[in-house]
């Protein structure tokens, strides 16, 4: 569509007689007028809807079909696509529709070179020209319809290969949406999929060569449609329409990936520069209203299809005979080979409207191949949802252990699209088993769906009553508990003093710090702000994305010393075992068996203070940890016998000839042991007779605070 | 002299049943590296995304919020 001034400047700059244009706009006696003046008249009829019915109703049927698509395409096509597509849609489009509308003053190429005459001869550089037309046409409804292409039912028996009811297509999709609403997903730099993120789907069964069951498809299709985004670190993050669209039953999600699959189908630039139209596109569309016309039980033929799409695209290159002053006599250009046709239906069939399950195939018995329209299909062509198969015959049972049990429910069921939203899923179409849990609800509430959605569900559905205790307790799991927040990667600051503290803040807006227990402030700034803070204050900064640059020092009278107890992370190792000794300004403690034996998990606390940078503990320090933490008892001697350099072979021998389990009593190092006492003398034998060269010594432990 | 503690995690619960109900998650006990005061608990860096499990399985609305916001 151009504008006005676009349109007079094209049609004033031709070096024709527009006569033959004009006329069918203005009266004969404005045709003497000026050419400006005539074509101001021109434009100004166009947005007269009598003077454009009156030119309208005499435009053949095709030429119609065509004036329809370039008016009511928001995009700028090429003449080539806009005739491709109005030939999809079963109409038969020659460049004489395209010259029909030029005579008209309907529609022109951009270029006034282009346009048709007697001598001009049609080519595929024609094709590739752009159309505008009159901005007043814009007002003119014009039905964009499909014309049935009717193809000859094959007869004579034909056997399904494949089973129709899997479509992996609609899985990828359904995984896509569960894995995307989890936040499970990233995408690189190029917009594809991580390989990591590719694993999510790695269950799903493999379609070779199918391009809409590519994952990075889908993406492209959830990105396009808004379902997700994707933040700056590559995260995919759903959006509020994910909810909405979770909450479709499958068919119509399938339904509007396959509408953008086929919109943004690859094209190979190879065709569309030699024939001057996307070939795939025109081939796609064109099966589509093949499919469309009469969906049913009729099995149609491979190469009867092929033969339709080759005798659809024919029109596209040919001229009309008769010579005439507005019309292209001659054409310069050929249709493609009847093989080229071949190999793009086939691999549609193959690479898309078999996998996305609009089709199912066969074989006749002379192994010729053919297709036909599967219920889906039916749903995708027409919008008739009556043909999808389910609900009818499903029942479901919901128990008091918060399962439901949905049996035939089938792949498109509303009833298992509702459950699944709220619950976990396993089994297949025939039986399901729907197990409810506190997370899928809170994480259903948060995607926008409600438990009273649910709870209907149940009740409208279920064969027997719905248990009253998983109605109360559904509704409970769905109230809203006060939120948690999780501050990452932030700035505390920690004061000698609660007063000092209190004055640090009172810099600051309220809603920037929030104060922690007497002495520690957190600040909500950004780092610059938080680093000239720092300077100010003189603060010591400790960076907790880097290890400790410190560990603890133990004495053998249980004394616990460091360097950096302002570190928080060796404060806390320390806090679980010790206790500060009195008067000492919580500078130095003391080992306590209380505290340390109070601890859950003394095996992380035992690891982390192994792990710590410094000085190593020595042996006898390591088993007073061991003591104090619980994780073994000291003998009445005080005496351990501890195992060192014991090699792989060694303790295979050992394992062997003692029960190794028992006789040890713990492991401080990759080849260090703790032998329980009572085993020490069997152990001494066993590790004699092995002839190992590991070290058996005694170690007294410590005298440890009570 | 005051400390900075550079780039920490904190997990702030202000609901005392909801802390109660949290602590039974053995996976929350092992990030609690130290807890500031009631409602605050300084959280292990190798163990956010255990918390992010354990409070979504307890259905408890976590956001979360970084220096900047």
């Amino acid at each position: 569509m151009a504008t006005d001034l676009a349109m007079q400047s094209l049609l004033g700059s031709a070096d024709r007689s527009l006569r033959p244009v004009l006329i069918h706009w203005l009266e004969s006696k404005e045709l003497d007028r000026l050419r400006d003046e005539q074509l101001i008249l021109y434009l100004s009829r166009a947005y007269r809807a009598e003077c454009r019915t009156k030119v309208l109703a005499k435009l053949s049927a095709d030429a119609r079909a065509l004036l329809a698509r370039i008016v009511r395409d928001e995009q700028t096509l090429a003449a080539g696509d806009l005739m491709a597509r109005t030939a999809a849609d079963g109409h038969a489009v020659s460049p004489s529709a395209l010259a029909e509308l030029h005579q008209r003053g309907l529609s022109f190429f951009d270029d006034s070179a282009w346009w048709p005459s007697a001598t001009a001869a049609w080519s595929v550089d024609h094709l590739h020209q752009y159309v505008v037309a009159p901005a007043g046409l814009r007002d003119e409804q014009l039905p964009l319809d499909r014309k049935p292409i009717a193809l000859p039912a094959h007869t004579g028996s034909v056997q399904a290969a494949g089973d129709h009811e899997a479509t992996p297509t609609a899985s990828l999709l359904n995984e896509f949406v569960h894995a995307g609403s989890r936040g499970s997903l990233r995408i690189t730099q190029q917009t594809t999929l991580t390989s990591r993120s590719l694993d999510v789907f790695a269950r799903l069964p493999k379609v070779d060569n199918a391009e809409v069951c590519s994952p990075d498809h889908v993406l492209a299709f959830a990105l396009a449609a808004e379902l997700v985004r994707a933040d700056s670190t590559g995260s995919i993050l759903a959006t509020r329409k994910l909810a909405a669209f979770r909450q479709k039953p499958g068919a119509e999600q399938l339904d509007l990936f396959l509408n953008c699959s086929a919109q943004s189908l690859a094209e190979p630039a190879k065709l569309a520069r030699q024939f001057g139209f996307g070939l795939r596109r025109f081939a796609l569309e064109t099966m589509r209203t093949i499919f469309a016309h009469d969906p049913g039980k009729a099995w149609l033929s491979v190469h009867s299809i092929v033969g339709a799409v080759a005798c659809q695209a024919a029109p596209l290159f040919a001229a009309a005979s008769a010579r005439h002053p507005w019309r292209w006599s001659r054409s310069t250009c050929s249709p493609p080979a009847r093989r080229v046709w071949l190999s793009l239906v086939t691999s549609l069939l193959d690479g898309w409207f078999i996998p996305a399950g609009v089709l199912e195939h066969g074989v006749d018995g002379k192994q010729a191949r053919c297709v036909r329209v599967t219920p889906f299909g039916i749903f995708w062509l027409t919008g008739d949802p009556a043909c999808l198969h389910g609900g009818k015959h499903s029942r479901l049972v919901v128990q008091t252990d918060f399962t439901a049990i949905l049996t035939h429910s089938g792949p498109w069921d509303p009833v298992a699209q509702t459950l699944r939203l709220f619950a976990t899923r396993s089994g297949d179409d025939n039986a399901s088993t729907f197990i409810f849990d506190r997370e899928h609800i809170r994480q259903a509430l948060r995607h926008g769906h409600a438990v009273d959605e649910l709870i209907e569900t149940l009740n409208r559905h279920s064969v027997f009553p719905v248990p009253a205790n998983v109605c109360a307790v559904l509704r409970d799991w769905a109230t809203v508990s006060s939120p948690a927040v999780l501050y990452r990667d932030v700035n505390l600051f920690t004061f000698s003093s609660e007063d000092e503290r209190d004055k640090f803040a009172a810099d600051f807006p309220r809603d920037r710090v929030v104060p922690m227990g007497s002495l520690h402030l957190l600040i909500l700034a950004a780092e610059h702000q938080v680093l000239t803070l720092m300077q100010r204050s003189g603060a010591v900064p400790v960076d907790y994305t880097q290890p400790p640059v410190a560990g603890i020092e133990m004495t053998a009278d249980g004394r616990i010393t460091s360097s950096i107890l302002h570190d928080l992370r060796i404060r806390a190792l320390v806090d679980a075992i010790a206790e500060p000794v009195p008067g000492t300004n919580e500078s130095q403690f003391k080992l306590s068996l209380a505290r340390a034996r109070s601890h859950r998990n003394p095996e992380d606390i035992l690891d982390q203070i192994l792990r710590l940078p410094g000085k190593p503990l020595t042996l006898a320090l390591k088993l007073n940890l061991l003591v104090a933490l619980g994780m073994i008892e000291p003998p009445p001697s005080r005496r351990f016998a501890i195992i060192d350099h014991l090699t792989d072979t060694d303790r295979r021998a050992m394992k062997a000839a003692v029960s190794w389990r028992l006789a040890l009593a713990a492991q401080l190092g990759k080849t260090v042991y703790v032998v329980d006492p009572a085993w020490t003398e069997i152990v001494k034998t066993a590790l004699a007779a092995a002839h190992s060269r590991a070290t058996l010594r005694e170690v007294e432990l410590h005298h440890l605070p009570a | 002299m005051p400390v900075l503690h550079h780039r920490v995690h904190i997990l702030e619960v202000t609901d005392p049943a909801m802390r109660i109900h949290l602590k039974h998650a053995r996976s929350i006990r092992r990030a609690i590296m130290m807890e500031l005061d009631a409602a605050h608990w300084l959280v292990h860096d190798r163990q956010l995304a255990a918390v992010e499990r354990a409070c979504a399985k307890a259905g408890i609305m976590l956001t979360s919020r970084s220096h900047g916001d």
